[in-house]
């Protein structure tokens, strides 16, 4: 279904518990490009959210850094400015400027405030709160339609993120993707033709894959979509919607 | 929040300086000849020495312009000599160890990951100027080489080599060779530096302390595989890729460059680039698996 990633799917995937790992997980490309540090912010927080939940892609992502290291270690050398070595070691002793406070920079860019006891609620990994918040009910959802709703992440770069909430048993309207459409579940759960996913699940879609998510009963799913191009809506009723919709 | 995925506290042990085979061989060669009272590495120096006494300079001076031989690729730069005369002396234990005939790389064409290894623990536990000036020998032209290859230019390149140097040096103590070797690291900082200063954003890492973190399942965290093996087995393994699919991977993490314009880079179809790297990177875990088996 999936023509440019090959994802990864364990066929044997535990069903949700406290334990839970995911079992759709981050395909090469995606980790190769993490690695290397190309991937557009808001890809980069998908990917950061499931490593968080993900320990076999963890161990796949150091291994890319790895690969990183011994490249770096074999590349022709480009000589150095020759006080370079001196200037630095005077600088051994100053000491260590204070980071430009991140609340700062994040204020400035429209992030949510963090509250003072920030670390209770688990639901949301750490990379994830700085942009939504820590608790998922607090976070300022704007209705999508059809019961969706959803809150945009300020983020820079080409790819956008946008937190998606769907209410139990609901689908999301059939659509396909321009470009590529990355899924990560946080809560509950949504099934389509690909499989089902829950917690720390990935779903990677690109123009090819064509569907309608359906969120699974008993608990309203909460989910990170990144996406790199508009959606379009492939349904009879959405496809005249599309000029008046922007997704 | 440079190099998450490997930061932890390494547990201190003693500092020992393994010799490496190397260094013995310079032991042999100066078993017989008068000390050349030089502490710059590279068995092309000790050789010109000839047991000939010479003063440092003229000896720089006559292997400079050799130095191409035995590793094409690296001229020693006068800054990196100059960073290893300062770590010279500034070592007194290693001078000990030089005056007696022993070799202490400093970062021309013997130095391996072992030796950076030893370098980190000198730099994190006795906060060793000289192993710092080692390290810098040897990776501030590779990182400046990364990072202009990147879209760098060179003042810019030499500002973010400082400063990730100085955060090597700051950091030192939460490396851990258990997790990752030097290069792995160095490569990590490297790259987040670039990502700060280019891409105007930080990276977005998990955080080890995230409570949210799913901890490692029993099986997995079998640490009889050191992540110093894992790193050799992975450089061989690159080294056995295929041309055009190592030279895809360098492409990839090395030139700052989407999928996209890397197939307009080389004219390749996207196709092509997206399987020659998803090819690479499965027969490179395969070798990595076989190797250490």
């Amino acid at each position: 279904m999936t023509a440019q990633h090959t994802q990864k799917t364990d066929m044997h995937g535990g069903e949700t518990g406290a334990g839970h790992l995911p079992t759709h997980h981050l395909s090469d490309e995606l980790l190769l490009d993490y690695s290397a540090g190309t991937t557009d912010e808001a890809v980069g927080v998908l990917i950061a959210t499931h490593l968080t939940l993900c320990p076999s892609c963890r161990v796949r992502a150091e291994q890319l850094d790895a690969v990183g290291g011994a490249m770096l270690d074999d590349l022709a050398p480009r000589e150095v400015a020759e006080d370079a070595f001196t200037q630095l070691i005077a600088r051994l002793d100053e000491p260590e400027a204070v980071e430009a406070s991140p609340l700062q920079d994040d204020r400035q860019r429209g992030m949510p405030e963090m509250p003072t006891n920030a670390g209770e609620s688990h639901v949301l990994p750490r990379v994830l709160q700085r942009y939504v918040g820590e608790n998922p009910a607090a976070i300022a959802w704007t209705p999508l339609g059809l019961g969706v709703e959803q809150f945009e992440l300020p983020v820079t770069g080409g790819a956008r993120a946008v937190m998606l909430r769907v209410p139990a048993g609901r689908a999301v309207p059939q659509h396909t993707h321009e470009g590529n459409e990355y899924v990560i579940v946080l809560q509950g759960a949504f099934r389509d033709e690909a499989g089902r996913f829950g917690r720390g699940d990935v779903e990677i879609a690109d123009g090819d894959v064509d569907h309608r998510p359906v969120a699974d009963a008993g608990a309203d799913c909460i989910c990170l979509a990144v996406m790199d191009g508009p959606l379009r809506l492939t349904s009879l009723f959405g496809r005249a919607l599309n000029r008046f919709v922007s997704l | 929040m440079n190099g998450q995925l490997i930061a932890k506290t390494g547990d201190s042990g003693a500092l020992s300086l393994p010799l490496s085979t190397q260094s013995l061989r310079g032991l042999a060669l100066f078993s017989h000849v008068q000390p050349c009272n030089s502490r710059l590495s590279g068995q092309h120096l000790l050789r010109e020495c000839g047991g000939v006494r010479r003063t440092r300079s003229r000896m720089i001076q006559e292997v400079i312009p050799q130095a191409g031989g035995g590793y094409s690729r690296e001229r020693m730069s006068t800054s990196a000599i100059r960073a290893n005369r300062i770590g010279a002396l500034l070592d007194t234990k290693r001078e000990r160890m030089a005056q007696s005939g022993i070799s202490a790389d400093s970062g021309a064409v013997e130095a391996g990951p072992a030796e950076h290894a030893d370098w980190m623990r000198a730099i994190a536990e006795e906060r060793s100027r000289a192993a710092f000036a080692r390290l810098f020998a040897h990776f501030a032209p590779r990182i400046k080489a990364y990072l202009m290859r990147s879209g760098s230019d060179e003042g810019g390149a030499e500002e973010l080599v400082q400063e990730a140097m100085l955060t090597v040096w700051r950091r030192a103590e939460s490396f851990d060779v258990k997790q990752a070797s030097v290069a792995t690291w160095m490569f990590t900082i490297a790259r987040n530096k670039r990502i700060d200063a280019y891409r105007r954003t930080k990276r977005p890492e998990l955080d080890p302390q995230d409570p949210a973190l799913a901890p490692q399942p029993e099986p997995m965290q079998d640490d009889s595989v050191g992540e110093g093996e894992t790193a050799d087995a992975i450089r061989e393994a690159i080294a056995t890729l295929p041309d055009e699919q190592a030279e895809m991977l360098r492409l990839a993490f090395f030139e700052d460059m989407a999928h996209s314009e890397i197939a307009e880079h080389t004219g390749l179809p996207l196709g092509t680039v997206k399987s020659r790297l998803r090819l690479a990177i499965t027969k490179m875990r395969g070798l990595v698996d076989e190797e250490l088996k």
